[in-house]
């Protein structure tokens, strides 16, 4: 019974190493926090919703309006993203972020990897004093091309992973 | 002068007259609110959120688990859906209702149409007085059949409107 219940801890330790390890490891420089420590990271399941918009050159094309996704952590829901963009823990505690790197898709339908910089907080909780925002492992989200109707909108689902770190 | 301009007041007023006809006329009874008067209006653009799950019999299938969303009025985001079922409005009324009844999608990858009764509400705006919800010109949303991995999420994206009615 001990070997079984340590074999199960090894398991779990080392899935959970590797887990660490492809989160961590493998960031393009672009999206990298070096010095910063992860407080949580959430799994995000939703759609990123664009709006048909006249370009420059006046032809209408899908324009990314904003994000909507419920956050995930062990299969429970435990907040929400959307516009700012903002996350939102059920404790209360948010941030806003400000894009400031990006790294491309593991595909041409994934958008792209981010590194974001909060430029707001409100609330008291677990993302409070969170610094970056990563969004790593996205499977789909992208939507380009031409558009027959300005002001319609269309979904593109998506899933990601948002992880949250704060500086030392 | 006054000729065009009351031309288009007409128009403005035909095409909202149409609007409300195409919402209230054509609802199936199953999901109709007779006596009750609409108050807002609103466009979902968004998810639903599907959990990879053992059924009764063994076999892993798509569960719904919860939706996710964002409101829309006249090109503005005015609020979120989510788990609950929730709705939240930017001025801080939300209200979280249980289905009373449903009618089939246009196709068949549409999610029903769906009668709410008003649960329980919270803050004070637009949405404290309603005491039922509507979700009515469902597109996508729906998924079926069989999955791989317990624990695993699909999200389909979907658009709906949501009428919010009040008693009297």
């Amino acid at each position: 019974m001990p070997i079984v219940r340590n074999a199960a801890l090894a398991l779990l330790l080392s899935s959970a190493s590797v887990l660490s390890a492809s989160a961590q490891t493998p960031l393009p420089d672009a999206i990298a926090a070096p010095g910063e420590t992860v407080v949580l990271t959430l799994h995000a399941e939703g759609a990123q919703i664009y709006e048909c918009k006249a370009g420059a050159d006046g032809k209408l094309a899908w324009a990314f309006r904003e994000p909507t996704a419920a956050l995930l952590l062990d299969g429970k829901t435990v907040g929400r993203h959307y516009a700012g963009p903002n996350w939102e823990h059920t404790d209360s505690s948010a941030v806003v972020g400000k894009a400031i790197g990006n790294a491309p898709g593991a595909t041409a339908n994934d958008i792209p990897w981010l590194k974001l910089t909060v430029t707001s907080g409100r609330g008291t909780g677990i993302l409070s004093g969170v610094t970056t925002v990563q969004r790593i492992n996205t499977a789909g989200g992208k939507l380009e091309g031409d558009c027959d109707k300005a002001g319609t909108y269309r979904n593109a689902p998506y899933s990601a992973d948002y992880v949250f770190l704060r500086k030392g | 002068m006054s000729f065009p301009k009351n031309a288009v007041l007409t128009a403005i007023f035909l095409t909202a007259s149409f609007v409300n006809a195409t919402a209230q006329k054509a609802l199936p009874e199953a999901i109709a609110a007779p006596g009750e008067t609409a108050i807002l209006t609103l466009h979902a653009e968004g998810a639903q959120i599907y959990d990879c799950k053992t059924s009764a019999d063994g076999a892993l299938v798509w569960v719904f688990r919860e939706p996710i969303a964002t409101l829309f009025s006249d090109g503005k985001t005015v609020g979120r859906h989510y788990a609950g079922p929730t709705w939240e409005h930017i001025d801080g009324s939300a209200v979280v209702g249980q289905v009373l009844g449903t009618a089939p999608g246009q196709v068949a990858m549409d999610i029903p149409w769906l009668k709410l009764g008003v649960t329980s509400r919270r803050g004070n705006g637009v949405l404290g007085p309603a005491t039922t919800v509507q979700r009515i010109n469902t597109m996508g949303g729906k998924l079926n059949g069989a999955c791989y991995k317990a624990g695993t999420y699909e999200s389909v994206p979907y658009s709906a409107d949501y009428v919010f009615l009040r008693k009297g």
